[in-house]
């Protein structure tokens, strides 16, 4: 009985903080930011571009921000830019698109308040080596509430890494793999064990290197998994090249006027609910309501989960990370969200009635026939196996805060004792069917969500430091940056 | 390292709650209005109105709640972090060396 109340509890507290009241807090912060950055995403994209061409070291930091960069991605591009987006696209329309473009625009200044804030409030020795440094570090710069403020982000973000970070990722990889296996005629449950072995093999080796070894084998995957799928998704752009002009016609059409379609059928993916007859319908709402948080939950800004790696980044200014993290979310929202969304418009799969990632397979199986669950399939697989990784390091960070420079436990084996556990859940979660964990994913789904509200509290009491800094940094870009380089 | 002034005031914050209360009533406004929306299929007409009176309605206390929450614990620490002056400096230094 007592059980049962709690978890009711947790799902309507789950109900609200993934919900309309955080979509519309999440999303005004990043517009307030906007206003108060005077549009600095977008007069200055240039900058964010070249900024990435940056050669790193000067001023502290342990890896090379190329690689912190690379890191988040890991994290931020998961299974919600297929899955996620294909989802927005069925319960808001074509119209939630644009309003999932919006979301990227705004929330690129919502991650570079968060991020620059990260760099600033850390503490480097002269070796580099970053001492303190994530985002309970800036919490607890808020007066008066910011001490509990940041055990509560700490406590929030090591529970949700387990369930969110690790064991959903874990088990959509091994979903990937068994697709691919039933696809190709293999056996699903001896797919799913070899993956689940060697994932544990793969993490464990990563992740006991620490941030340097997780940012090294980000840079190797990231690249190549950010091309696989931005290449097959324009790919298909072209075979259908002729309704691009009619899709974005849809999509501006959708994010203002209700819509209605004649359902069809899917021709590839098979579901039951795939069956043609009836209609479908979105109105203006909808698009606005699923666009919108399938953005916000794909980008991660104003979660404050990204600061965690950022901060580890060798930097000469607070305001260059918060670069880097303006073109993390461009490349997350406004180009591989897109990529998937435009696919799935513009193939005509939006009217079958599919949705998540089934609806994206049936996209690529129009233009890609039986090579899209390869196509597909191996990008699920590396979006979920990069986000198992950076969120270890992202839980680390958290874990330390907690027991570490709170409960004053020795450094060293706090964090062994983390890699441990971070290990021990993959080859279950992998193995055994969504529903064993159901309520425990929700339980961190739900801290998740949580991880938002101190972090938003953080961000409006040091909003003014981070302007300063982000201002400063894109009017001294050139001089900043082509001086060390004369120097060098 | 240069020594960056940073404004302090309370225009931030105001600025967020003007967004935050403009935003909330374009999103609540749009769904009152998408009551009306009618389909072809009357089934999918009522199952949209139901659920948009259930999300949006249903969710307007815990959204102020929230609202409130944040608002309050911001307008705490933000009272402490600017009381007394109106412009600090802050070092473009990447963090503090220890």
């Amino acid at each position: 009985m007592v059980l049962e109340t709690l978890i009711n509890i947790m799902y309507y507290v789950n109900g609200i903080v993934w919900g309309l009241p955080a979509i519309i807090i999440l999303l005004g912060t990043g517009l307030a930011l906007t206003i108060l950055l005077g549009a600095m995403q977008i007069r200055y994209f240039g900058t964010v571009v070249r900024n990435m061409m940056w050669k790193g070291r000067r001023g502290g930091g342990e890896v090379h921000p190329f690689k912190i960069w690379a890191t988040v991605m890991g994290a931020t591009v998961g299974v919600g830019n297929v899955a996620g987006v294909s989802t927005a696209v069925a319960l808001g329309g074509p119209g939630a698109l644009f309003w999932m473009f919006l979301t990227g625009l705004f929330g690129m200044a919502l991650k570079a308040t968060e991020v620059t804030l990260s760099m600033k409030f850390r503490k480097v020795k002269a070796d580099g080596t970053v001492v303190e440094g994530g985002t309970p570090y800036y919490i607890k710069q808020v007066p008066i509430v910011g001490g509990i403020l940041a055990v509560l982000f700490a406590l929030f973000a090591f529970i949700s890494a387990f369930g969110i970070g690790n064991m959903v990722q874990a088990n959509n990889v091994a979903y990937g793999a068994a697709y691919l296996a039933e696809s190709y005629g293999l056996d699903v449950t001896i797919t799913k064990w070899l993956t689940g072995i060697i994932l544990f093999i793969f993490v464990a080796l990563v992740i006991l290197g620490g941030i340097r070894r997780i940012a090294e084998a980000a840079t190797y995957l990231i690249p190549f998994m950010v091309a696989w799928y931005i290449l097959a998704g324009i790919g298909l752009w072209i075979m259908f090249a002729g309704n691009f002009i009619d899709t974005i016609i849809l999509i501006i059409k959708g994010a203002f006027m209700p819509m209605e379609v004649a359902k069809t059928t899917a021709s590839m993916a098979g579901s039951p609910e795939a069956v043609a007859g009836g209609v479908l319908g979105w109105t203006t709402y909808e698009a606005i309501r699923y666009g919108v948080a399938r953005g916000l939950f794909s980008n991660e800004a104003g979660l404050g989960s990204a600061p965690n790696a950022y901060a580890y980044g060798e930097s000469d200014h607070p305001g260059r990370q918060g670069f880097y993290s303006m073109f993390e979310v461009f490349m997350d929202t406004l180009v591989i969200c897109m990529i998937t969304g435009i696919s799935v418009v513009i193939t005509g799969a939006y009217t079958t009635g599919l949705t998540g990632a089934p609806l994206a397979f049936e996209a690529f199986s129009r233009g890609y026939g039986a090579l899209a669950p390869l196509l597909v399939g191996v990008a699920l697989m590396l979006f979920a196996f990069t986000t198992l990784l950076t969120w270890a390091w992202y839980g680390e960070v958290n874990w330390v805060y907690f027991w570490s420079k709170i409960l004053k436990l020795p450094e060293k084996p706090v964090r062994l004792v983390w890699r441990v556990l971070w290990v021990i859940p993959i080859i279950p979660a992998a193995v055994l069917a969504k529903e064993y964990f159901e309520i425990f994913w929700a339980f961190s789904d739900t801290m998740n969500g949580l991880m938002a509200i101190p972090n938003l509290i953080a961000i409006i009491v040091l909003a003014p430091v981070a302007i300063a800094l982000l201002g400063n940094f894109a009017v001294r870009y050139k001089e900043l940056t082509y001086k060390e380089s004369a120097k060098e | 390292m240069s020594e960056i002034p940073v404004k302090l005031s309370y225009i931030p914050l105001v600025v967020w709650i003007v967004v935050i209360v403009l935003l909330a009533g374009f999103v609540f406004t749009t769904a009152f209005i998408q009551l009306n929306v009618k389909f072809s299929d009357e089934e999918l007409t009522e199952k949209k109105q139901n659920k948009i009176s259930e999300e949006v309605f249903g969710n307007l206390p815990a959204f102020i709640v929230l609202v409130v929450l944040i608002l309050g614990l911001a307008l705490i620490g933000f009272y402490k972090f600017v009381v007394g002056r109106s412009e600090a400096t802050v070092s473009s230094a990447p963090g503090e060396l220890v």
